[in-house]
């Protein structure tokens, strides 16, 4: 995992960002991680990062893993750029696919949380607007409502079945006329 | 031991679970629900989530980009409820006009694709899978009023790809030139039906000049199959295509150079499966310029499709039919469609399903001699 490496030493020149939580935890982080984060990105082109970057929505619980995710990420990403050269084509790929296998355990175990975790790394990922955690995330809904029965989805997520009785009624319609 | 630990572990966690409940209902706001939905078949769309809760239903229901690109895949048991019980177009009218792709499996109809390019004017893509009810006569009245599309796929569509016999005056002058060309039998001459039918691939090619992208792909190959090239034609006036895929289909090397001088922008061409290509010299350095090249003998496992095995072997074929004739679906389809056309009547039809007919009537006589 040379190219690896050469990422971890790009991104330890690069400068660091505080990012403070809603607890006031306070976690220092490379650039380079920090702006997988969209949000973040432009709060460092504007140069508003001096003295930590507070995020009122997200606590230390949930903003560490968001770390933790951006921090993998971002080495991948630096990886394959620095990769892309010094290979050749086959051994490029066979690092490339290494890569993304590695990658997708990473986002597999990271995955592996409870409802209310995943609930609140989505809304920070929406917030920090960071566009693969929010794919991963909303990804891991989609496949548990997938294949489901609306009870079952409440059941689920706990959701109170607040439908108005006109629109159970119109439901009950369609269903009826949508089976013939 | 281990075990009745983990159990409490997983009791606990559920107490934290209800303690620290989130509000899955209004909690995310429409957006991140629809990035979420955005996710899902629009078939779990329609019958799920739209009836969980208020805000849930209403970002199943008042959000047209959701409904842009539409897919319904591998829902075979509802087939009937997704044609003719509106399902697929309930899908296509909640885009509201703005519906660009539409993927459907077991999903449409003629009904359906009149219903479809009236809301769906703009549409670019439109792949087609196991939409057996699916007509030449529907799909290309169509395809004519959708002069956007760039993606069109046709896959185990078993009753599209044969030949309709509108359009028929401009190309009255070069019907001799067809004939020749394609090595038609003389059975496609049968009361000068050939001078009047025009492939439905051909009506592609001139309605949709903008298409990029086709897909046939055929349930299996068939080595008896003898009109090996009645697609080439079709095929060869879509001139802006970038990729094709042709799966089991009984193109021959001719027919195969044929589409590869008429279609000079092809950077990806998937013939798998279609082993009436041999991949001579000749043929090599025509595809040389090709990106992308899937051959006949390349492996089928990243293929998303089921891969029913080829027929290659004319004899051996034989004698399975003599013994199984009853129960071979191939066979089935194929007499059955032979009984329809005393029913149907219709010229188009019965030229279309002339080649089958012809070569599957032995084969249904045997059955009722036995």
């Amino acid at each position: 995992m040379a190219s690896a490496g050469s990422g971890d030493e790009k991104a330890a020149a690069a400068a660091m960002i505080t990012l403070i939580s809603s607890d006031n935890e306070k976690f220092e982080v490379t650039e380079a991680t920090a702006t997988l984060s969209q949000t973040i990105r432009h709060m460092i082109e504007d140069g508003c990062t001096d003295g930590g970057v507070p995020l009122p929505n997200v606590t230390s619980k949930i903003l560490a893993r968001v770390i933790e995710y951006c921090k993998k990420h971002a080495t991948a990403a630096a990886g394959e750029e620095g990769s892309s050269s010094s290979f050749s084509d086959a051994a490029f790929l066979e690092v490339d696919r290494a890569f993304l296998e590695e990658l997708e355990e990473f986002d597999d175990a990271f995955l592996e949380v409870d409802r209310a975790t995943l609930f609140d790394l989505i809304l920070a990922a929406n917030y920090l607007d960071i566009k693969g955690l929010l794919n991963l995330t909303c990804q891991k809904v989609a496949d548990s409502v997938k294949g489901k029965t609306p009870e079952q989805i409440r059941e689920m997520y706990n959701i109170v079945n607040d439908l108005t009785p006109e629109e159970e009624a119109e439901i009950r319609r369609e269903t009826q006329w949508a089976f013939e | 031991m281990p075990f009745r630990s983990a159990r409490r572990r997983r009791a606990r966690r559920r107490r934290r679970d209800a303690a620290a409940e989130r509000d899955w209902a209004d909690g995310l706001g429409t957006d991140t629900l629809l990035a979420i939905f955005h996710r899902l078949d629009h078939i779990d769309v329609l019958t799920a989530v739209d009836n969980v809760c208020t805000s849930w239903r209403h970002a199943a229901r008042e959000e047209p980009t959701l409904w842009r690109r539409i897919t319904m895949r591998g829902h075979k048991g509802i087939m009937r409820r997704l044609n003719r019980g509106g399902l697929a177009c309930e899908a296509v009218r909640r885009a509201g006009g703005q519906c660009e792709a539409f993927c459907g499996e077991y999903a449409g109809d003629d009904g359906f694709l009149m219903y479809l390019i009236e809301q769906a004017p703009n549409l670019k893509s439109l792949r087609l899978i196991s939409c057996n009810d699916v007509s030449d006569e529907g799909f290309t009245v169509a395809v004519r009023e959708l002069p956007l599309l760039e993606e069109l796929e046709l896959s185990l569509c078993d009753n599209v790809g044969g030949f309709v016999m509108e359009l028929v005056l401009s190309l009255f002058d070069n019907v001799g030139s067809y004939v020749e060309e394609l090595n038609l039998s003389p059975w496609d001459n049968v009361g000068g039906f050939v001078k009047e039918r025009l492939s439905v691939y051909e009506i592609v090619g001139k309605a949709c000049p903008k298409l990029k992208h086709f897909r046939l792909s055929n349930k299996l190959f068939d080595v008896r199959d003898w009109n090996k090239d009645k697609d080439v034609r079709g095929i060869a006036t879509m001139h802006g295509l970038h990729s094709l895929q042709l799966f089991s289909n009984a193109v021959t090397n001719e027919g195969l150079e044929t589409i590869l001088d008429s279609c000079p922008n092809l950077e990806c061409l998937d013939i798998r499966h279609c082993f009436n290509v041999d991949m001579d010299d000749a043929l090599l350095l025509k595809c040389a310029r090709i990106e992308t090249l899937r051959l006949p003998d390349h492996p089928t496992d990243d293929y998303d499709l089921e891969v029913h095995s080829p027929i290659r072997m004319f004899v051996e074929e034989e004698v399975i039919c003599y013994s199984d004739c009853c129960y071979n679906n191939r066979y089935d389809y194929s007499s059955d469609s032979g009984d329809d056309l005393d029913f149907y009547g219709e010229p188009s039809r019965f030229e279309s399903d002339l080649d089958k007919y012809d070569k599957m009537l032995p084969q249904s006589m045997r059955t009722f001699l036995k």
